[in-house]
């Protein structure tokens, strides 16, 4: 049992860790395309194709899992001093139940479309350069599904969640 | 009749909200069976199936992400720090220096971080301890920087006016102009608070000016330059064309990083925690935003805004009730939410009443952040507070930082108040544009 946490901890740190390098290409990238546009007036290309559809997908919903794990998803916390230990229990399997309901409901319906998109082979054109996009529709379904995965594992064994401020964006 | 379907979907809404699911799934529940009700399960997968990826393939939202970083690098490798030591330098003789020097320093952290718990946190740390020993009360401290903090928000960058502008779909640039000037506002009238305490009540914050003999104001001065680079590196490159609004949130985190590492405080455990910090933001304001687009749709096949709007010009409310509303919505639902839930949860609502009855989005989205940041401080939500209670535990408890913040919360309310009676104070930036 063990084994299993420790593996499932990793892979989900795996998924931050994916996160993370979307984020710092996505610096990288633009960095680079506004240094060489200003300086020897050649633009990288598909920057604006690449960051849209790769790296701010990637970014937002890879993570997804991970952030279920961490307690980063926002709720609104007003019942949160009423609960006892026993009806606090309760109540996080039934979000949890919930919750796998809805990002189960999302990865089934964001696949269908990335099916559609694989199967028409969508690109999109930067000048002369056409840029596959399909690959990155299959990046929500992979998400949803691996987020339904550990929600689903909190209804059965729920764990402590963090502070309220823990879930503070800004 | 969809109008009432779309009733009971708001309705709904606040059920789930308020048994703790969370606000983006709560969001992505409500519109899907909205529509799948509306339409059938077909049409509704047609249309809400594609919205995830469109919504966060999104050019202008990539900012978010960038400006988080270079905020939160600024933040955890203290390039701002020298910030605090040259405000108390400059204002030395002035009575309530320490607390008025703090509030100049989140004013100064704001231009380079966009969030209001970076800020609040950041200034926390370094200011409460210092003021609690000059002899202000730990409540008035506490609550000084719980507010200041929210400065952060209010000048630009921030990273609530960069979603209002892609929800409102006007420029992110302009909205920033306007946020100058609320943010200098408020900074200014929360100075006013301190002025007016240190008179009125010297037990919890004391007059005098700080005794400090070593501070030497050139000197102090200079350390506040890997803020100024950074702004002039930023605000310098987007106001000059070099490049957008949208890059400059890239340049500005690879400015952040640069100057940490010239200044040898860049290690891997800040590097890494910046990063961590910067994708938990993002990706949990993003699926936030996912929900909210896939509202608007709902919301808009049930015709309810629509409704709502006919009600609101059918019963002629005047332009100063139609803001009554708003600050009462706005100040309610910061009791209870986080600033992007409220925000992403009544914008589908509130932008097409607005603009059907002419009022300035530009303004609007000054008025709303600013609304929305008074939220970070009023009980019994009030995120700011929370941070400063982590970063100050020793201090004070959360119910006397929620006592020490009344005063701003006070100087808040005559902020609102001023942006509403004079909308031109706020658009004057943005007109020159």
């Amino acid at each position: 049992m063990e084994l299993i946490f420790r593996i499932r901890d990793m892979s989900l740190t795996a998924l931050a860790v994916i996160g993370a390098a979307a984020i710092l290409a996505l610096m990288l990238h633009i960095m680079a395309d506004v240094v060489l546009r200003n300086s020897i007036n050649q633009p990288v290309p598909a920057t604006y194709e690449i960051v849209t559809n790769y790296y701010m997908v990637a970014l937002a919903f890879v993570p997804l899992a991970w952030l279920e794990r961490t307690g980063g998803m926002v709720s609104v916390e007003v019942i949160n001093g009423f609960l006892g230990p026993r009806t606090r229990d309760l109540s996080d399997r039934l979000v949890a139940l919930i919750s796998t309901v809805i990002y189960s409901a999302l990865a089934w319906v964001t696949f269908e479309a990335s099916l559609k998109t694989f199967v028409s082979g969508t690109f999109v054109m930067a000048q002369s350069l056409a840029i596959p996009t399909w690959p990155a529709y299959f990046l929500p379904p992979l998400g949803f599904a691996l987020a339904a995965t550990v929600t689903l594992t909190r209804i059965f064994l729920p764990y402590q969640q963090k502070a309220a401020e823990a879930g503070a964006i800004t | 009749m969809s109008v009432e379907t779309g009733i009971y979907g708001v309705a709904l809404l606040f059920v789930l909200l308020a048994i703790r699911i969370p606000v983006a799934l709560a969001l992505i529940a409500v519109s899907f069976s909205g529509v799948t009700f509306l339409l059938g399960i077909t049409p509704a997968v047609g249309i809400l199936s594609n919205t995830p990826f469109s919504f966060v393939s999104s050019w202008t939202l990539s900012a978010v992400p960038m400006f988080l970083l270079m905020g939160f690098i600024a933040y955890h490798a203290g390039l701002t720090g020298g910030l605090f030591d040259a405000a108390k330098a400059v204002l030395r003789r002035v009575p309530g220096a320490l607390a008025i020097a703090s509030i100049l320093a989140c004013s100064g952290f704001a231009a380079v971080c966009g969030s209001s718990l970076a800020t609040a946190a950041a200034m926390g740390r370094m200011a409460v301890p210092e003021m609690v020993r000059a002899g202000y009360s730990p409540s008035f401290a506490t609550g000084a920087i719980a507010a200041g903090g929210t400065i952060g928000a209010l000048i630009p960058p921030s990273i609530l006016m960069i979603v209002y502008g892609v929800f409102a779909e006007t420029s992110v640039i302009k909205v920033f102009l306007g946020g100058i000037t609320i943010g200098i506002l408020t900074a200014i009238l929360y100075s006013v608070v301190v002025l007016l305490t240190s008179w009125l009540r010297p037990d919890i914050a004391p007059p005098r000016p700080i005794d400090a003999e070593n501070l030497n104001a050139r000197e102090a001065l200079t350390k506040i330059w890997p803020v100024l680079l950074l702004m002039v590196i930023v605000f310098g490159g987007l106001f000059s064309g070099i490049f957008t609004a949208t890059e400059a949130g890239a340049v500005g985190a690879v400015g952040a990083l640069a100057i940490a590492t010239a200044m040898r405080r860049m290690t891997f455990a800040i590097f890494r925690q910046a990063l961590i910090e910067t994708l938990t933001t993002s990706a949990s304001l993003f699926i936030i935003g996912v929900g909210a687009a896939m509202f608007t749709r709902f919301l808009g096949l049930t015709g309810l805004t629509g409704a709502i709007s006919g009600v609101i010009s059918g019963a002629e409310l005047s332009y100063y009730e139609l803001m009554l509303v708003v600050v009462v919505l706005y100040l309610v639902l910061g009791m209870f939410m986080e600033p992007f839930g409220a925000l992403l949860i009544t914008l589908p609502v509130l932008l097409p009443i607005f603009q059907a009855e002419g009022i300035d989005l530009i303004w609007f989205g000054v008025l709303v952040v600013k609304l929305l940041e008074i939220g970070m401080i009023t009980p019994p939500v009030g995120l700011n507070v929370f941070v400063i209670r982590n970063v100050a535990s020793e201090y004070a408890t959360v119910a006397q930082i929620f006592k020490g913040v009344i005063p701003f919360l006070l100087a808040d309310l005559v902020v609102v108040l001023i942006v509403i009676l004079a909308p031109s104070i706020i658009l004057f930036l943005p007109s020159l544009l």
